[in-house]
This record gives structure tokens, C-alpha cells and sequence, in this order.
């Protein structure tokens, strides 16, 4: 074979190469995702050990709130046990969370719901302690995020699931929408995440789980004094700079940033200069050779 | 070798004699090439889809790659390809200056701009409109001359955007914070600029020419036929035949067939993933345009 005849055939076997390098790299990933289970979160206090008593308790929930038939009738809650068994707190009583219905039946739903936030606290305390110092909990009543917001009701996930964290970010961006839509448009981690991955930081990895506070705010985790810490926690080494890198960029499609402003003006303006130079001299070309082309064919025949 | 001449190709030879070829791209220069080619196609397609990674087809395209994060560990595999056309260039510069068998620079045969090239644009606009004649083109065009610069250009800018957001912690020890920043819109808008010149511009201009269509061999084997220098270089070809012995090689024309299956396949990835980015590009524009309107 000559030189020139093993060409196209290197260039084959490196997109060959690149292939597997993938389909390798795809496997070993796979394989290293089966050697990381859930430890789950402890909570401080003890859990309550489930007794005989609770078990025929949930019985007679289960009774009324087992059967979807009772919210098609608008009775009440339905809680389907396939949600229950999924939870972390499967082995938890009804009542253990619903404080106020052990005794005085469900009259107030509202109530029921603020008691139900409470009662988390009983064990959970330190997270109940940072919630209440963060801003949500400042947020008028009813508008600011509680547990039940973003841990959901009945199928609460354990708290290092990353599937859990990264479907997260959903949740504060219904609120925070400008913010959700420049980190996942704009931001790397927010592309990734957006295209699938878990394992890289969302909101609740950088602005902390439950003492969401503002930069201005020093106990803040994104505060001057905090935020390059924060960053630390997954790029190691990181210096003063690094934490200015910021986060939310609002490229819709010119940032308020002059600099970076200035970036994306200089790229529109050559973008547009090429394509219109050049794109209007290819399409002279092709003109020209499509004459050229007619007249050909027509002296030929 | 008795091959059938594809329908296209004007002038493939009846005669037993090969065809007479003039030399073009050295060895080092196709083998780098071959680099840059693999290397962009392999970062267009796991790159494009974290650019538009809302567009319906990015989920889908990263799939077949093994998901975003092996798209990114194939992205950088592909940097590392791009980097070493990079550096096999340069040192095809230092190892010709040696050799001293290089194009002398602003000489009418190198790929530095000049002058010259000015006049011959306008002369060739003019000639495309149906005004006077073609213009007796170098070894190398205004609009090959701008080709290999952008691509110089955007390989310096697009490999250090990438190299900082590769490692930005380093980067971070000598560059502020809104330079990795910067380093994203660079690195984002040069790729749509260097993905469309070349699956546009150059495919169109060098590759899809109806003479050599769908891919021109020259890069694969590194000559061309004389005939078609004398057509599209009026003034190499008079240095060539000047001098043949210096810039003719004998031998035929390589084998069409795997060539233009090789070059057929690049072209039709490249043309489909430059559709599926215009159209997301297109989206994104419309979509900023109705919001100045709201």
C-alpha cells in the first residue's frame, strides 16, 4: 500500500480509537457506580423505635388514606404505600410525623402541614435550627420554602442521594426563575446538570442545604469571606480569583458585565461580518459555477 | 490500477500513462490535517451539544457518546488531538526552516496574506459577477489564505479558553475570575464560528466543488493533477511547468473510492450537526429578539 492509500484508513481506526475510549470509559463508569450505596442521613436524636402500637396505628390510617378512593372523593389525602416503602422514613410511624392528629382528628389541614414541618424538628434538629435562621424561613408565611418543599411528604429521599440534590435545583428555580435560568443556560454545572449528570454542584451544593442566606450576609456560604471555601469543597486549591468567578451569568445574550459584554458584542459583530462576507461570496461562486455549468451542458448538446 | 472513472470527475485518463501530478501538502502537513480533522469533528459533537444543552437533540447526541461526563472526557481526548496539529504544524515550520525546503514567507507561493490578495479579490468578485478574467492565483487563494489564518487565529483562542476552563484553578492563579468567565463566551462563540466557517465555508469552497466533489483529494494524498492546477493556480502553474522537476511528482490518482467514503462521511456529520446548531442558534436568536418586543 502506498502512503497516500493508509490514509483514510488511519483516519478510520482514530474515530475507531475515539469510539472506545468512550464505550471503555462508559463501562468502567458504570462499574464504579454500583460500589457507592446510600449511607443515608442520621438523625440526631434517636428515631422513634417502632412499637406494635404504631404499626396498628398506621393500620387505621392506611384504611381511610391507603385507598385512592378518598381523594377522587375529596375526603382527603391519598398516600400510596409504593411512596411509603421508598422512603427514608419508612420505618416511622404516621403519627410520628403527624403530631396533631394523635388524638384530635384532622379538623385543620393547614395546621396539619405547619406541624408537620415542626415535628421534623424533632429529630432532625440542627437542620430544623439552620432553616429557621435562613432566609426562606424570614419569607412571609406560606411563601417561603419549608421541609416539605423540597424533601417532599411521604417519599422523603436520603440526603446524599445526588439524584435527590440535582432535581432540587428545579424546585428553587420555580422561584427564583432568573437566577435557575442563567446557572442552567449559562453556567456549566448547570448545563450538566440539565443534560443529566449528578454529580456536579447545584444550588444547594454552593448556597447550602438549609441555611440559604444572601452574599451580604457573612454566615452566608457564598459571602466574601466564605464563598472560596465553598468552591474548595470540589475544585482543591482554589484562590481568591477562583471565587470570583461568577456563577449567574446573565447572557441573554449580552451580560450585564461590561467586560464580558464587550466579549460577546465582539463576537456578534464578527460572527455576523464573516458569515455576510463570506456567505455572500459563496453564494457568488455557486452562481458562477451554475452558469458556468448551463453554458457547458448547452454547447455540449 | 484499472479504476472506473467517477461521472464527475472531468478528466480521468483513458491512456495507460498516470496522469502527471504536482505536489501540494507534504506528508507531515496531510498527517496534521488528519489530526485537526478527527480532533474538531470529535469537539464539534460532544461540544455543541453543552451549548445548546436545552435543544432537543443534545440529550440524545450525548447519549451516544456515553452521557455528558464521557462527552467531556472525549472532548478533552479530542483537545489533546487538536493540540498536537497545533504543535505538529509549528514544528513542520522549524523543521522546514532547517531543512530550508520551506516556502520563503511573502514569497508568491506562501500562505501569508498580502497585497496581492486584495487586488485578486476584487478581481475575482468580479470575474464570479461575469466581469473579465479569473485571476492567476498563487499556490495558495485570498480565500485559502483566510482559511488557514482563521483556523491559526481560532486555534490559539479556542485552545486557551478551553485550556483555562480545563483548569481553572490553575488559570485562576494568574488570571482574575471574570476571565474564566470570559474564557466560556470565547470558548462558546469561537467554536460557532469556527464550526460554521468550516462545515460551511471551507466544506463548500474546498471540498463540495463540483470538480473534485465530494471531497478533494488533494489533502489525502498530497499532489494534484496538472490540469486542474493550471485551472484554479494560473501562477503556480507557470513556476510549475518553469520548474517541474522541482514540483512534479509521477504517479496516479489515488484510490477515489475509500477517499470519498472517509471525506463523504465527514462531511454529511458535519453538515447534520451544523443544521441541528442553526437551528438551535436560530431558536435562541428568536427567542432574544421577541423578548426586546415583550
Amino acid at each position: 500500500m502506498t502512503p497516500h492509500r493508509t490514509f483514510p484508513y488511519a483516519g478510520a481506526a482514530l474515530l475507531l480509537l475515539i469510539s472506545a475510549i468512550g464505550l471503555f470509559l462508559e463501562s468502567a463508569q458504570a462499574s464504579g457506580q454500583t460500589a457507592s450505596p446510600s449511607t443515608g442521613f442520621v438523625p440526631d436524636a434517636v428515631p422513634p423505635s417502632p412499637s406494635a402500637n404504631d404499626s396498628l396505628v398506621d393500620t387505621a390510617c392506611a384504611e381511610c388514606h391507603g385507598d385512592s378512593a378518598i381523594q377522587e372523593k375529596g375526603e382527603g389525602f391519598y398516600v400510596p404505600a409504593s411512596e411509603l416503602a421508598a422512603s427514608m422514613h419508612k420505618d416511622l410511624a404516621c403519627i410520628d410525623c403527624h403530631l396533631e392528629t394523635a388524638g384530635v382528628l384532622h379538623k385543620n389541614p393547614t395546621a396539619e402541614r405547619a406541624t408537620a414541618d415542626a415535628s421534623c424538628g424533632g429529630c432532625h434538629t440542627d437542620q430544623q435550627a439552620a432553616w429557621a435562621a435562613s432566609s426562606h424561613a424570614k419569607a412571609p408565611a406560606g411563601k417561603g420554602p419549608t421541609c416539605v418543599t423540597c424533601h417532599g411528604n411521604h417519599a422523603v429521599q436520603a440526603a446524599d442521594n445526588r439524584t435527590f440534590i440535582s432535581d432540587s435545583a428545579a424546585m428553587c428555580s420555580s422561584c427564583h426563575t432568573e437566577r435557575g435560568s442563567n446557572f442552567s443556560d449559562h453556567n456549566y454545572h448547570g448545563k450538566e446538570t440539565s443534560l443529566g449528570r449528578t454529580d456536579v454542584a447545584v444550588c444547594a451544593d454552593c448556597h447550602g442545604p438549609h441555611q440559604v442566606l444572601p452574599a451580604s450576609d457573612p454566615a452566608s456560604t457564598i459571602s466574601e469571606r466564605n464563598v472560596v471555601s465553598t468552591c474548595a469543597k470540589c475544585h482543591p486549591g482554589a484562590n481568591d480569583n477562583f471565587g470570583d468567578i461568577q456563577i449567574h451569568v446573565d447572557a441573554n445574550p449580552i451580560p450585564s458585565d461590561p467586560k464580558l459584554a464587550l466579549a460577546t458584542v465582539y463576537f456578534i459583530v464578527v460572527l455576523t461580518a464573516t458569515f455576510g462576507l463570506f456567505g455572500w461570496h459563496m453564494i457568488l461562486g455557486l452562481k458562477h459555477e451554475w452558469r458556468t455549468r448551463k453554458t457547458a451542458v448547452g454547447s455540449d448538446g | 490500477m484499472s479504476m472506473e472513472a467517477p461521472e464527475i470527475d472531468p478528466v480521468e485518463p483513458a491512456e495507460a500513462a498516470p496522469p502527471t501530478l504536482v505536489k501540494r501538502f507534504t506528508r507531515w502537513q496531510r498527517a496534521s490535517h488528519g489530526f485537526l480533522a478527527v480532533g474538531v469533528f470529535g469537539l464539534v459533537l460532544t461540544g455543541m451539544p453543552l451549548k445548546y444543552s436545552a435543544s432537543f437533540w443534545a440529550g440524545p447526541l450525548m447519549k451516544l457518546f456515553g452521557g455528558p461526563e464521557n462527552a467531556g472526557d472525549i472532548h478533552r481526548f479530542c483537545a489533546i488531538l487538536f493540540f498536537i496539529s497545533g504543535l505538529m504544524h509549528v514544528a513542520g515550520l522549524i523543521g522546514g526552516a532547517i531543512k530550508r525546503d520551506i516556502t520563503p514567507p511573502f514569497s508568491p507561493d506562501s500562505i501569508l496574506p498580502g497585497l496581492v490578495d486584495i487586488r485578486q479579490a476584487i478581481a475575482n468578485i468580479r470575474y464570479l459577477r461575469g466581469n473579465g478574467e479569473r485571476p492567476k492565483f498563487a499556490k495558495f487563494s485570498y480565500f485559502e489564505k483566510f482559511d488557514y489564518l482563521a483556523e491559526v487565529w481560532g486555534l490559539f483562542v479556542i485552545g486557551l479558553s478551553g485550556l483555562i476552563m480545563w483548569f481553572p484553578v490553575i488559570a485562576s492563579k494568574w488570571l482574575p475570575g471574570w476571565a474564566v468567565n470570559a474564557a466560556l463566551i470565547f470558548h462558546s462563540y469561537e467554536a460557532l464560528l469556527a464550526m460554521g466557517f468550516l462545515f460551511t465555508i471551507h466544506f463548500i469552497n474546498t471540498h463540495l466543488r463540483p470538480d473534485v466533489f465530494p471531497v478533494d483529494r488533494v489533502i489525502f494524498s498530497g499532489s494534484m493533477p496538472l490540469h486542474e492546477v493550471k485551472e484554479r493556480y494560473g501562477g503556480w502553474y507557470e513556476r510549475v511547468v518553469a520548474d517541474p522537476g522541482r514540483y512534479m511528482v509521477a504517479g496516479k490518482e489515488n484510490d477515489a473510492r475509500a477517499l470519498n467514503f472517509v471525506g463523504g462521511t465527514f462531511l454529511i456529520v458535519g453538515f447534520t450537526i451544523f443544521g441541528l446548531a442553526m437551528i438551535s442558534a436560530l431558536t435562541e436568536v428568536i427567542g432574544y429578539i421577541l423578548n426586546v418586543f415583550k
